[in-house]
């Protein structure tokens, strides 16, 4: 054998051979969609029972909204796990897969990249028999603005078509048409991921369609949200809205305005703060003023965003 | 005449004068005959000289070959005779003893004598190096001068090594020189060395033994029998032997080997080595035969003689019997063809048997694999890898460190031919800049190579091929990243140098550059570099 053609023999054994899914590319196109991770809420946790009333609201608060990124983009860490399926230039393909939980379904996610910072995916579910019938459960953007995994993102999830496609969801996820999650994730000093999540849903028992949380993270831990509760909280006949704004720091420690918007008690506000141990330093509550303590001074200083 | 066949002029001063001073001899005394005398001999051969050398391939080989000359067409019975393979000095003190004891029954009875010596091996410090043991060479030399024989003669092949054509004998010291005068207590005594006292002896893979050895059993089958008495004496026997192992070797790297001769014949004229003719059995290359070196090889691919054949001379060539490929090599092509020879029979080697063959058909094999004493080494060390920065490639595997174990087979499947196994691990700590995500980076190699070397005393350079096997890995700390892992064959090249610190342990300086194929993001061609550096030890 001459050495040109034990040269090419080898080459062609290397092309053979090579293998694996060593890719930075790769890397590139995952980085675009966001993790539950990328986008939850943290609030150290407690076990402390008698935590500050609006803490214990605002732990709520951030439970649903991790809960609810949980549900929705897990599923997408779930498929990123994996390898492309397909790699084109501007494009992965992940799927289809088939859903161990729901046999005779499938998913498919797929990142298509427009420049080199824009990226848009789309996660469908198909029935294994009709597997061009792809119906949309999750789209969304995303400008790496500031550079991969940093920029602005926006995420809808079409709960309502997994519902109309016959794809068996849980009552209570049923029970929402979707979720609109506008965020930013810049993770330079002092610039917060933000984030505003918008769930519609079927009129509840209070007549909600509505849920908005907004929130922003700091690197160190600390960070605020607001959100909407609607229910009867304030004692009297009719239904409140109520916001509520907590701030906390990485400590723990916070503070959180609650204020009636609507309902029995209308224009009341509720002020109160706690320390790293969850306790009430301070509780102003109009209308249950046997329930006040301390006073402002005991509040933490609102971490600046 | 057969002054008249003992022409060398052109060739050395040395031959010449030698060959004067033997048609001298030869007048005065009116030639020589074989029957005349009781010839006794002790044959040695040893491919170890000891631990600080290196062994020979065909010393024993060439032994065994001058042996079974001797018996069969020396004159030498076989209970006269005692072979000494890979013995020591003291067995070969002990035979020169024994001979000697009968060679002085026979002097007793009024018979003349003579005793061959001859010893094919290493030699190193002025003395023979017979595995562990010594022999100095002035002992040795005292003792057959002492001999109770008439004539002695004494072939010594050995001496230093060499490069391509591997050389035979000591490394550290000058081999030992024997004059070409003859020394006072030499009296009847010829001493035929392979190579002057400043060069070395060689042995040759594609003949299967030492250059010398060689053509002296070449010269002694007959091919030294210029003047087709069908005898070959001493004079022809070293005339043909010098002619031809100057020619072999002139173009070697370790430069042309230059045999010596020194005798005291006084009284004893000329001696008829080999009697080819009374044996009537080998192949007879009549006159009318194209002129040229024919090349009678064996079943095995080895050259049983190799022929010089003048133009209008004949040659009768004692081989044993048995079936040989016959060789001519003309400028453009080969003249091949093969022959039987049977027991008791002289054939004929017709020309018109021959035919013409590419050069690519030669039926000389040379040394077989079968012949090589391959051996193993081990070693371990640390590299460092580098994939060549490229504007797609960069990134994509960091440079990292790596723990080297190298096995390597010598000699196996070519004389300084290395097959070479090597397992390599290493790691590192990366960052993908594109996404900011660190990672830990492991990389495992699995791998083969075929490199020559060329050894030298302290230094060892070699070059090669490699074809490895890379598996590389590596892990994110965001566990929003799966591990990614590639796996590739990588074809390459390595070349470096070994440093002898002893006899088995070297220290090693390689460098390697391979082709990596990436093709996980469409194909793209990188490329690697190694450095690295081991210590092996030689088993």
């Amino acid at each position: 054998m001459t050495s040109k053609a034990l040269l090419l023999v080898s080459v062609a054994a290397s092309v053979v051979a090579a293998c694996g899914n060593y890719s930075n590319e790769d890397l590139e196109f995952m980085a675009a969609v966001p993790s539950s991770s990328q986008l939850a809420v943290v609030l150290p946790a407690t076990t402390n029972q008698n935590q500050a009333e609006l803490a214990a609201d605002t732990h709520n608060g951030i439970g649903q909204v991790n809960s609810l990124l949980d549900d929705v983009l897990g599923l997408i860490d779930t498929v990123r796990s994996y390898e492309p399926t397909t790699r084109k230039t501007n494009e992965r393909i992940w799927g289809p897969f088939p859903d161990s939980n729901n046999p005779g379904w499938q998913w498919q996610l797929d990142v298509t990249r427009s420049d080199a910072t824009t990226f848009g995916y789309v996660l469908e579910v198909a029935k294994s028999a009709t597997p061009d019938d792809w119906v949309q459960f999750l789209s969304g953007s995303f400008d790496a603005a500031g550079g991969a995994k940093q920029g602005n993102g926006m995420v809808t999830v079409f709960f309502s078509n997994l519902a109309n496609a016959g794809f068996p969801i849980d009552p209570q996820t049923a029970k929402l048409t979707s979720l609109m999650i506008n965020y930013q994730n810049y993770q330079t000093p002092g610039s917060p991921v933000s984030a505003t999540l918008v769930i519609q849903q079927l009129p509840d028992t209070n007549g909600v369609t509505s849920l908005t949380f907004t929130y922003e993270i700091l690197a160190d831990g600390s960070g605020e949200i607001g959100f909407t509760l609607v229910g009867n909280i304030v004692p009297g006949p009719n239904i409140e809205t109520l916001t509520i704004n907590a701030q906390w720091l990485a400590s723990g420690a916070g503070m959180a305005t609650l204020a009636v918007v609507s309902g029995d008690g209308a224009g009341l506000t509720q002020v109160e703060c706690w320390d790293a141990s969850f306790d009430p330093t301070y509780n102003s509550k109009p209308w249950m003023t046997n329930e006040n303590v301390g006073d402002p001074t005991q509040c933490p200083a609102a971490p600046t965003f | 005449m057969r002054a008249s066949a003992k022409t060398a002029a052109g060739r050395s001063p040395l031959v010449t004068l030698a060959t004067l001073v033997a048609l001298t001899v030869l007048l005065a005394e009116g030639g020589a005959r074989a029957d005349v005398l009781h010839r006794f001999a002790v044959i040695a051969g040893n491919d170890s000289g000891g631990s600080d050398t290196r062994p020979l391939l065909y010393a024993s080989a060439d032994a065994n070959k001058v042996y079974d000359i001797l018996t069969r067409l020396g004159g030498v019975r076989a209970e006269d005779a005692i072979l000494i393979i890979d013995g020591g000095a003291s067995d070969v003190l002990s035979a020169l003893g024994k001979v000697e004891k009968q060679a002085a029954e026979a002097a007793r009875r009024g018979e003349h004598t003579a005793l061959f010596f001859y010893y094919s091996g290493h030699a190193k410090d002025g003395a023979l190096r017979l595995g562990e043991s010594r022999l100095p060479v002035d002992a040795l030399r005292g003792l057959i001068a002492a001999a109770p024989v008439d004539v002695r003669i004494v072939i010594l092949d050995s001496c230093r090594s060499g490069a391509i054509a591997r050389s035979k004998g000591a490394r550290k010291a000058p081999a030992f020189a024997i004059e070409s005068e003859s020394p006072r207590d030499a009296k009847g005594m010829v001493i035929l060395t392979s190579s002057a006292s400043d060069e070395d002896s060689q042995e040759s893979d594609a003949i299967g033994g030492s250059y010398f050895s060689h053509h002296l059993a070449s010269g002694l089958l007959g091919g030294a029998d210029r003047s087709g008495d069908g005898q070959v004496t001493l004079f022809e026997a070293y005339a043909y032997a010098y002619d031809r192992t100057v020619a072999d070797t002139a173009d070697s790297a370790a430069g042309a080997q230059h045999p010596t001769f020194s005798y005291d014949l006084a009284g004893n004229g000329d001696l008829v080595l080999t009697d080819v003719a009374s044996r009537h059995e080998g192949i007879y290359l009549p006159r009318q035969a194209p002129s040229g070196v024919y090349f009678l090889v064996d079943r095995q691919g080895f050259v049983a003689a190799e022929i010089n054949k003048g133009e209008g001379a004949d040659r009768r060539v004692a081989l044993a019997p048995g079936r040989y490929r016959v060789k001519r090599r003309l400028t453009d092509r080969l003249r091949v063809g093969e022959i039987d020879v049977p027991r008791g029979t002289l054939v004929t080697l017709e020309e018109g048997s021959l035919r013409d063959a590419p050069f690519s058909a030669d039926p000389v094999k040379g040394a077989a694999r079968y012949d090589l004493t391959s051996r193993w080494s081990v070693g371990a060390g640390l590299g460092y890898q580098a994939v060549f920065e490229a504007p797609e490639g960069a990134g994509l595997f960091p440079p990292t460190g790596l723990l080297d174990v190298d096995f390597a087979l010598r000699d196996f499947l070519r004389r300084d031919w290395v097959l070479g196994f090597d397992l390599a691990g290493g790691g590192t700590n990366s960052v993908v800049a594109s996404v900011g995500a660190p990672f830990h980076f492991t990389e495992v190699s699995v791998a083969s190579s075929l490199t020559v070397e060329w050894p030298t005393r302290y230094l060892t350079p070699f070059v090669g091929g490699r074809l490895a096997l890379l598996l590389m890995n590596r892990t994110f700390q965001d566990n929003a990243f799966p591990a990614q892992f590639y796996a590739t064959l990588s074809p390459g090249l390595v070349a470096g140098a070994a440093y002898h610190l002893s006899r088995s342990t070297s220290v090693v300086a390689r460098a390697r550059l391979h082709y990596l194929l990436y093709n996980v993001d469409g194909n793209q061609s990188l490329g690697y570099w190694e450095l690295a550096t081991m210590v092996t030890y030689d088993f």
